[in-house]
């Protein structure tokens, strides 16, 4: 289900910062930049509930594949943590979209 | 047939033999009615032991014998029936054992004369009106004191002491009725915005004497208003709300917690209270049941009861002489008070006139309170910071603050940076350490906030408090990544997704610094406090037999991996510090700077050392080779002894003691030796 919901979450951004505009090695990149960002935002987020072990892991190899199997085993292992990585998708998403918004306005 | 035995006993015997030829289970069920039926499993009385003793005996054999017993439910019955006699059997040998012989009429003089002479415990009627009476008179002389200390007050003083205790605005209300120039007073001494607004507000309303008209009849319309508001409480009142105030409470949610906490031990006393009485009227029957002849130990358990019995009543008297008291002043704790900010919106609602709306009133009062808050001097958010932030910090962040990158940062933002510290110390050394590289400062300060969220384990910044950090801190980041790409000149006229595409890029680069330097900051501060914690067993005394080892062991396992057990042995044999200082130079100079001065240490300690003494030699040799452990960790794969380094760090894992201490190492060589 997570692993799911992660791809929608992922396309669902490239779409709402218009990729589909953008040269296919430029999609590529970000996808890449996106999944890294949101390991290393994720990594305080398992910190915060398991201590520094997941992270390292995260922080060593940070794409989409390995995050999602790391995640599911946090939310193994505490089910509560789903919200609280939800809540750090969430906060990233908009901040992600704001940014988006600043240079698209400045572009114009 | 035996003639000693009664002819009871001989035709039971008999049935049980027919039992034992049984073939059939119907049989025996049978004979098994019969023999419930028999006085032997009826009436203990009617035969002798003797007797009683041989049928039991028989029925062991059968039940130890016979093939028809498998069945479970004859075995049941006839298991039944040997219990049933064996009562009786055990029954009758305990009405035949002989009596203690009764006390001579001398003892019994001695026995009386000892419950007249001593305390013999009284019954707990007797110690419970004692006690109470005690107590009462105790509570009276202590009552006729505390009136007899209120009533030589002065009116004065105790209208003083009530303002002093109730509240501020109180203190304001007061002042404002019974000398308006008081109020100066207060806009002078007091720290508090709102209080400053309501001074100025009075002030413009012309409430105040020192504005430029004052207006008696509307001061005498406010202090009306505010006076018909206010409960004012009475002078022993007033005393009691002091001392409330001086154990702690303060607020009326505090004085609910205080009332709810003395209402739960109450309870509690109530029911140790209980218990005792349950335990001393159990002592007592046993001891009345004794025929006079009391034990020692039966008394002085008595005795002790009722000690505690007293004690947890005078506790109980206690209590709930305190919740009185509270109880009593709780209402000036909450409900009638009014805050500084209430009497704020109190004269905002008596001088606007038709203004009703309260929302409006409150949001008005608040940009009033902000704009005091704005007025007091700037220095006092500095100060705040100050508090928690070494001189040389906030100068360092001031310079910060004029640095191209930083300089538009908000107040907030930069007093983020600064106000960061539940550890100055930490936050001084990087960002002194990067000062003259401005632009690295986020990400150090990033990686310091992720690293106190690991810290909150160790109590340097709580979780909560370092996630509203973070968040800031982000925000920060964002915009200087963002004006960094729009100010790009190679992304002049890049679309916004590859505006993005360099936004994310640059965002990923920085985070990649800050795990790296959060690595290097978590090591090294979760190391001082593993090692602090470490240091304070030892010197507790805790595991000290076991703990030395433990620690030497992977320190010599990974000085095997580096030095060889020949050197290792000629350090050994020395043993002494300097002398072993001068063995590792002789023998292996490029292992002093890796493992010399740790091994040394160590291995001296371990060869030679009482614990004690040892203790802050192991944390240096510790914390030094926690410093080293990525020379060790190349050694160790150099060398190629990567295996018998680990085999070290695991031994110590694997005992326990070693979690903690083992964790550097583990850190160290776990992932390459993997």
């Amino acid at each position: 289900m997570l692993k799911f919901e992660f791809e929608n979450y992922v396309a669902t951004l490239m779409e709402a910062m218009e990729m589909n505009l953008a040269p296919i090695e430029v999609q590529q990149d970000v996808t890449l930049q996106l999944g890294r960002q949101l390991g290393y935002r994720l990594m305080n987020t398992l910190t915060l509930n398991f201590g520094d072990g997941d992270w390292a892991k995260l922080a060593e190899s940070p794409g989409l594949e390995p995050m999602e199997m790391l995640l599911e085993g946090a939310i193994e292992r505490n089910p509560s943590v789903k919200s609280a990585i939800l809540e750090e998708l969430d906060g990233f998403y908009n901040e992600t979209l704001e940014a988006y918004n600043t240079f698209k306005q400045s572009h114009t | 047939m035996d003639p000693k035995k009664s002819p009871a006993t001989q035709e039971m015997l008999g049935q049980l033999e027919k039992i034992q030829k049984a073939s059939k289970p119907d049989e025996v069920h049978a004979l098994v009615d019969e023999l419930e039926q028999n006085h032997f499993f009826t009436d203990g009385n009617l035969e002798t032991l003797e007797m009683q003793r041989e049928v039991r005996n028989k029925i062991d054999h059968l039940l130890g014998n016979i093939k028809i017993i498998s069945n479970d439910r004859l075995k049941g019955r006839i298991e039944s029936l040997h219990q049933k006699l064996g009562e009786m059997i055990g029954a009758k040998e305990k009405r035949m054992e002989t009596p203690p012989p009764p006390p001579s009429e001398e003892e019994m003089e001695e026995i009386e004369e000892e419950m007249i002479e001593e305390s013999i415990p009284k019954t707990v009627q007797e110690a419970t009106t004692e006690t109470e009476g005690a107590l009462q008179a105790e509570t009276e002389n202590l009552s006729a004191e505390i009136e007899q200390s209120v009533a030589i007050k002065t009116d004065q003083e105790v209208v003083r002491e009530t303002e002093e205790t109730v509240n501020p605005g109180m203190i304001l209300l007061k002042r404002t009725l019974k000398n308006p120039d008081d109020l100066g007073e207060t806009e002078r001494d007091t720290k508090d915005p709102t209080m400053v607004a309501l001074v100025q507000l009075m002030k413009a309303e012309a409430l105040w004497p020192n504005g430029k008209k004052f207006d008696q009849d509307k001061f005498d319309g406010l202090s009306a208003l505010l006076q018909s508001s206010e409960k004012i409480p009475s002078a022993s009142q007033a005393k009691k709300i002091k001392e409330a105030r001086e154990s702690g409470v303060q607020t009326s949610d505090d004085m609910d917690k205080k009332i709810f906490e003395l209402e739960e031990k109450a309870d509690k006393i109530e029911g140790e209270i209980e218990t005792l009485n349950g335990q001393i009227a159990q002592q007592t029957t046993i001891m009345q049941s004794m025929r006079g002849q009391v034990k020692p130990e039966d008394k002085k358990k008595l005795e002790e009861l009722n000690e505690k019995l007293t004690k947890e009543k005078q506790g109980q008297r206690e209590l709930k002489n305190r919740l009185k008291i509270y109880k009593e002043v709780q209402p000036f704790f909450g409900g009638n008070k009014l805050s500084p900010r209430q009497l704020l919106l109190k004269v905002m609602q008596f001088t606007q006139g038709e203004e009703k709306d309260l929302k409006n009133l409150g949001e008005r009062a608040d940009r009033l309170v902000s704009a005091q808050e704005r007025q007091m001097a700037p220095e006092s958010k500095w100060d705040k910071i100050s508090r928690f932030v070494k001189p040389s910090l906030k100068a360092t962040l001031g310079e910060l603050s004029k640095t191209e990158e930083l300089k538009d940062l908000k107040g907030e933002e930069l007093e983020t940076l600064a106000g960061l510290s539940g550890n100055p110390d930490g936050l001084a050394v990087w960002v002194g350490k990067l000062k003259e590289n401005a632009k690295n400062v986020v990400p150090v300060v990033m990686a310091y906030l992720q690293m106190t969220i690991v810290d909150g384990k160790l109590n340097i910044i709580s979780r909560g408090r370092a996630m509203e950090l973070l968040g800031n801190l982000r925000k920060i980041r964002n915009k200087l990544i963002t004006k960094k790409v729009n100010g790009n000149p190679d992304l002049l006229n890049a679309k916004p997704q590859v505006r993005m595409q360099a936004y994310l890029n640059e965002m990923n680069a920085w985070d990649e610094k800050s795990v790296q330097l959060n690595r290097n900051v978590i090591d090294d501060l979760v190391m001082k406090s593993y090692a602090s914690k470490a240091s304070k067993a030892i010197v507790g005394g805790v595991a000290l037999g076991t703990l030395v080892p433990w620690i030497g062991l992977p320190a010599i396992g990974s000085a095997i991996s580096y030095l060889g057990w020949g050197t290792l042995a000629k350090i050994g044999l020395v043993g002494a510090h300097a002398g072993g200082k001068k063995m590792i130079k002789a023998f292996a100079p490029e292992a002093e700077s890796a493992y010399g001065h740790t091994i040394t240490r160590m291995t001296g300690m371990w060869l030679m050392g009482p614990i004690g003494l040892a203790a802050p030699e192991l944390i240096k040799g510790l914390k030094f080779m926690f410093e080293k452990r990525k020379e060790i960790r190349e050694g160790a794969i150099k060398t190629g002894k990567v295996a018998s380094a680990t085999a070290g760090v695991s031994w110590a894992i694997t005992k326990g003691a070693g979690k903690v201490l083992a964790w550097p190492f583990k850190k160290a060589f776990g992932k390459k030796a993997a």
